[in-house]
């Protein structure tokens, strides 16, 4: 034994204690910033980036203003128009919005909440380079000419190939699939972090409502994004391997793209405005002088506002032709949301009437916020009324509406948040001349373009024209929304140019300007790549803390963890609840392995859109063996028994506990894959009670002793991996079970891919088919990821990374292939009760 | 004092997934009535079944639920907290159920 | 300067709510009904929007003022009790507005069908012989129509909004709408759902005849463009 674990380290002094740390954890110079997976460091990139890409789809909204301030304007044809509309709205949503907040949970979170990173570096990193690649192909597209024009929410069969035969929607329904794996596992690791990643004492009643805020809309992320990317693939593999599932000739549904679709699409709205709300709950307090009023209800609230979003999603499909009573339940699911959001927004009136309200740049922007989503929370709710949306829905009132609601309600609390945050994220207070005309211009100028939308769009003018005539009497109104468009234009420009004027010309800053009460300010400004020189103990609700004190208290290594030990990368792991450490948590050094396997998702991305569909799997082969490499030096080759992490505690790595991240990260990724399945499965019976051309000419039919042999193989893959895991437990070699589970997998795949080429009918002929070749490839692509799983354990477990104390390799692979068992019973069963299926559409009328 | 078990912060969800349970079931027992051609007092029988028995359920756990945690004053603050925070979400999920769902008796079935 | 701004300004104030396509320019039951609603509840939020602005320049400027109501009585009384005050009437009404809108009842009402084909409209009119009419709908006055509306290719929407809310036309489905003209004149429809490079120039005319000359403009659809 080499390193010495049982001696308490000694603290040192400040300055030595952070030249040490700052030497474990800064990111490397030149290129070897591409390795970097610090969260400071990628919560940045994530964010500008993200303003990058809202710099762009900005240009490209004015583009739409220009095109539309005069009737019968020359300026765009009707193709590039609906290249631009498109791109601006995706753009905004998934390129911007989206990682905007992402941006700032990497930035913040671990900060707030007193953490030194998030749980998984790596995966962050990972999902930064995922956005980039895939926000790069979206917009090399519109520069090749080649964008997405078929609207930002791809109806079908628009988007279908017969109407779209350019390579247009592919570059959409890739592209966005691509970013939404990076939007996945975020919400997965934000989970996790939130969870488990807290200082010591933060039990969950103590945690700032940030964490709370965070710790739902990544919630709602996983469950939310599921759909649309399952959404994407069979739309994709409908234009590319011509099998139906939207096609209504062929018994697909142009209805089930909605209901996909907005089943992601409605919550993608709270998953935006979530994260602002929390921006707001933390800074008004501040300005305020008090703590933050109503803490547990605005809790019941965001949790009631989580679930009831889900619920209204056929709120954007009122006039499809779905029965009134079915819209119903949907109408009032839309009015009650409005009360948490209520709750909400008294809980912040009260904390201003409670406390002693100082007036501050930010505090004018969010005034701003305030107007604007009023307004959009009470056109909301008058769309929300079925016979009216009847009358505006696709009209300019919607576009008014949801502009008030994610565009006024997004960017006046992140202008705010940039002014509140910027001097931690620089070192330098704000400057301030310009902010507050900047402010004005840009008030002035949104409620000058938006505001006037509402009326043109009751005096009937649809969204997604590109020209009009002088006749309708929309002249005027168009024109002043495009001068508003503009003025608002000239106001982006001067925050930007008092963006850069701050990080330039600013008064340094060392520590907390605002007097806050959150960790974030506990630290030296701008923040060490290790955020805390030690880990602080949180006795008091962490939103009332006198940051600045504590902050030095910390940086002489006061708190838990104040030493450098073995140049690990330490953070501590608490009860979810409680908030007693648990676990010492040992995260990843700097690496490429993120970047090398992003890369090599894009080449399989380009691969397929340029339809070179062997270099697509080659590529996907290599990615997953990148994965399994990436998995290989996680963790530790050692036992080390409890550590400590100073004031006398112990604690063990979190290789050698129950609870440790990636157990519960793997939980939340089931749930992600559960919600993926389910909507595949809802899909099915969708176009079984939906579809026109519903039953198939031929019989469906499949070969149940096969179906049967696949199950029973999954099931013994899934109890091969328990008997590995209880001879590793008690000290015994499990390689022969974990070889047993691999035979079993590789049964099952067979017997399944037989199954899927005997498919009756045809999966091209007809969508019943296509389902049933969908479901059965599912389970035998989980079946293929057991086999990446087992063969990890061997290498993992040939080289020493799991022992009997380090179980949780073998863990997870229990779980995946009892996930994957438990799905292959459900798919194979629908698959084989399809005939009777059929049989009962006999009896419709 | 006894740690709260990780359990609990499932119950976070609990009420609202009783909401979202018989939002599905509402749903598909709806479609399917229609597309089958149900005779409309069925269906809406169907309906009130089930919006009866997600009701019945969320009063149920309501009362379990309170029951078993008394919010005196020398439990954990944190329990308190959770046990707060549970027994409104069932609240608040009882009166979704009651305000989106209930309109469903009183409509016409599938126009 | 000052007739510059009226003269900039008149237009938009007399534009106000007329127009060939405007929502607020009701032409029959349906759109007036709606048109009801839209006022109401514009009204009622212009009030919540001045009660709310109210509220947070009354805490910010009169800190004593917001501080004698406490905290909880906040948040209940206008977190719950203002949704719950304003939300239920407003839901059970717009339901009650909804089912009136619906094609019920117990007279078979005449049935046109509407075609939408990228970027054209084809009208038919099963009661009467095999007549079709292109870009031009015919309704008598008065007399409530059923349009059954599906598409053959994208989804388009039909919308008539001096007339009544839209419906979406998606192929392999068919759509029903009641509508019903009161006055005699022409009005405009248009299509309301993106599809496609020609979707702004998606419109049709709508020509409501006397009920008892409807029979015939339908037969000689030239002589109804005059």
């Amino acid at each position: 034994m080499t390193v010495s674990t049982e001696e308490a380290p000694q603290p040192a002094p400040a300055v030595d204690l952070h030249r040490q740390l700052a030497q474990i954890w800064a990111t490397g110079p030149g290129l070897r910033r591409l390795a970097s997976v610090n969260h400071s460091v990628l919560g940045v990139r994530f964010m500008a980036t993200a303003f990058v890409f809202f710099a762009i789809g900005g240009v490209l909204g004015m583009l739409t203003r220009v095109q539309l301030a005069t009737p019968q304007a020359a300026f765009l044809d009707a193709e590039t128009y609906n290249q631009v509309f498109t791109m601006h709205g995706s753009i905004m949503l998934f390129l911007f919005a989206i990682p905007m907040v992402e941006g700032l949970a990497v930035y913040l979170t671990p900060k707030v909440l007193g953490a030194r990173d998030f749980a998984f570096p790596r995966l962050t990193a990972f999902g930064y380079w995922c956005y980039l690649f895939g926000g790069t192909i979206l917009t090399g597209a519109l520069l090749a000419g080649v964008a997405p024009d078929g609207g930002w929410f791809m109806y079908t069969p628009l988007n279908s190939i017969a109407y779209t035969p350019g390579i247009n929607a592919d570059v959409w329904l890739l592209g966005v699939t691509f970013v939404e794996i990076s939007a996945l596992t975020l919400a997965v690791e934000i989970v996790v972090s939130v969870l488990k990643i807290r200082a010591p004492g933060m039990s969950l009643d103590r945690m700032p409502i940030f964490g709370w805020y965070m710790l739902v809309t990544a919630s709602m992320m996983i469950v939310a994004f599921p759909p649309l990317i399952l959404g994407s693939i069979l739309l994709e593999t409908e234009r590319a391997f011509g099998l139906p599932f939207f096609d209504p000739t062929r018994g697909g549904d142009a209805l089930l793209w909605q209901h996909l679709f907005w089943f992601f699409g409605h919550p993608d709205v709270y998953i935006i405005l979530l994260p602002m709300a929390g921006l707001l709950s933390t800074m008004i307090p501040v300005f305020a002088n008090r703590p933050l009023v109503g803490y547990r209800s605005i809790v019941v609230a965001i949790i009631g506002l989580a679930f009831v979003s889900f619920g209204i999603w056929v709120h954007h499909m009122f006039t499809v032709g779905i029965p009134h009573l079915a819209l119903a339940f949907f109408s009032a699911g839309s009015a009650i949301v409005a009360v948490p959001t209520a709750v909400q927004l008294f809980a912040w009136l009260a904390t201003l009437a409670h406390g002693r309200p100082v007036w501050n740049v930010p505090m004018l922007y969010i005034f701003g916020f305030f107007s604007t989503f009023v307004i959009g929370g009470l056109t909301g709710v008058m769309l929300a009324m079925v016979p009216f949306d009847w009358q505006a829905h696709d009209t300019y009132f919607v576009v008014a509406h949801f502009h008030y609601v994610i565009a006024g309600a997004a960017a006046f609390p992140l202008l705010a948040a940039l002014y509140y945050w910027l001097p931690l994220l620089t070192g330098r207070s704000a400057v301030y001349r310009l902010s507050v005309p900047a402010f004005w211009l840009i008030f002035i100028g949104f409620n000058l373009t938006f505001f006037l939308m509402h009326l043109v769009g009751l005096l009937g003018m649809p969204r997604r024209i590109y020209t009009y005539s002088a006749t309708e009497g929309w002249i005027w109104l168009n024109l002043l929304s495009s001068i508003g468009g503009f003025i608002m234009t000239i106001g982006f420009a001067l925050v930007t140019i008092d963006l850069i004027a701050q990080v330039r010309y600013g008064r340094r800053v060392r520590c907390d300007p605002w007097r806050a009460g959150t960790l974030e300010w506990a630290m030296r400004l701008p923040p060490a790549p290790y955020a805390f020189a030690s880990l602080p103990n949180i006795d008091t609700r962490a939103d009332r803390i006198a940051a600045g004190e504590l902050g030095s208290s910390l940086a002489r290594g006061e708190g838990y963890l104040g030493f450098a030990r073995n140049g690990w990368q330490e953070t501590l792991g608490v009860d979810m609840i409680s908030g007693t450490p648990d676990q010492l948590i040992v995260l990843p050094r700097q690496t490429y392995m993120p970047l090398y396997t992003a890369l090599f998702i894009a080449a399989a991305v380009l691969s397929m859109l340029f339809q070179a569909y062997w270099l697509a799997v080659v590529m996907a082969l290599v990615t997953a063996g990148l994965f399994v490499l990436w998995g290989q030096k996680s963790g530790h080759a050692r036992d080390y028994e409890p550590l400590t992490i100073g004031h006398g505690l112990c604690v063990p790595p979190h290789t050698e506990v129950a609870s440790t991240p990636p157990w519960l990260a793997l939980i939340l990724a089931l749930v992600a894959n559960g919600t993926l399945f389910t909507s595949l499965a809802f899909g099915v019976l969708y176009l079984w009670i939906s579809a026109p051309n519903w039953p198939p000419p031929t019989r469906p039919e499949t070969n149940v002793w096969l179906a049967a042999g696949s199950l029973v193989a999954l099931f013994l893959g899934a109890a091969a991996a328990r008997g590995s895991l209880r001879f590793l437990a008690t000290g015994r070699a499990p390689q022969a079970w974990i070889g047993l589970a691999a035979v079993a997998l590789l049964a099952a795949i067979v017997a399944i891919v037989v199954l899927i080429e005997n498919v009756v009918p045809h999966p091209r002929e007809h969508a019943l088919g296509s389902t049933a070749a969908a479901l059965l490839g599912y389970v035998a692509l989980h079946a293929g990821i057991g086999l990446l799983f087992l063969l990890s354990n061997v290498l993992r477990f040939s080289s020493g990374f799991v022992s009997s104390r380090r179980l949780v390799d073998l863990r997870l692979t229990r779980l995946w292939l009892d996930y994957t068992a438990m799905t292959g019973a459900i798919a194979l069963g629908l698959v084989l009760a399809l005939p009777a299926l059929v049989g009962m559409l006999g009896m419709r009328p | 004092m006894r740690p709260v078990p990780d359990r609990r912060l499932w119950l976070l969800v609990l009420g609202f997934s009783v909401w979202g349970s018989a939002l599905g079931f509402v749903y598909v027992l709806h479609s399917v009535g229609c597309a089958f051609a149900w005779p409309a007092n069925a269906i809406r029988l169907g309906l009130g079944l089930v919006l009866f028995v997600h009701l019945a359920l969320v009063g149920l756990l309501w009362r379990s639920y309170a029951g078993t945690y008394p919010g005196a004053p020398a439990v954990d603050p944190t329990d308190s907290f959770l046990n707060w925070v549970i027994l409104w979400t069932l609240i608040a999920a009882f009166v979704t159920i009651v305000f989106t769902l209930g309109p469903t008796l009183l409509l016409t079935t599938c126009t | 300067m000052l007739r510059t701004l009226v003269y900039l300004g008149f237009p938009v104030l007399l534009a106000g709510c007329t127009g060939p396509l405007s929502t607020l320019d009701p032409g029959g039951p349906a759109a007036t009904s709606i048109a009801t609603l839209w006022w109401v509840m514009l009204a009622g939020a212009a009030a919540l929007f001045v009660l709310v602005m109210t509220l947070y320049a009354l805490v910010i400027w009169r800190p004593d003022w917001g501080a004698r109501v406490s905290p909880t009585r906040w948040i209940v009384l206008g977190g719950l009790g203002l949704p719950a005050v304003v939300l239920t009437p407003l839901v059970a009404s717009a339901l009650v507005t909804g089912e009136r809108l619906l094609p019920l009842g117990s007279a078979e009402p005449l049935r046109i069908e509407a075609e939408a084909q990228r970027w054209t409209w084809t009208f038919r009119y099963p009661g009467s012989g095999d007549i079709k009419t292109e870009g031009t709908l015919h309704l008598p006055v008065g007399v409530p129509v059923d349009i059954v509306v599906t598409s053959r290719d994208v989804i388009h929407a039909f919308w008539i909004p001096r007339l009544a809310g839209k419906i979406d036309a998606v192929p392999g489905h068919t759509n029903i709408l009641r509508i019903r003209a009161d006055v005699q004149g022409r009005y405009q429809g248009l299509c309301n759902e993106f599809c496609g490079s020609g979707h702004s120039g998606m419109r049709f005319d709508v020509v409501a005849h006397p009920a008892a000359d409807f029979s015939t403009a339908i037969a000689h659809p030239e002589a109804g463009r005059k």
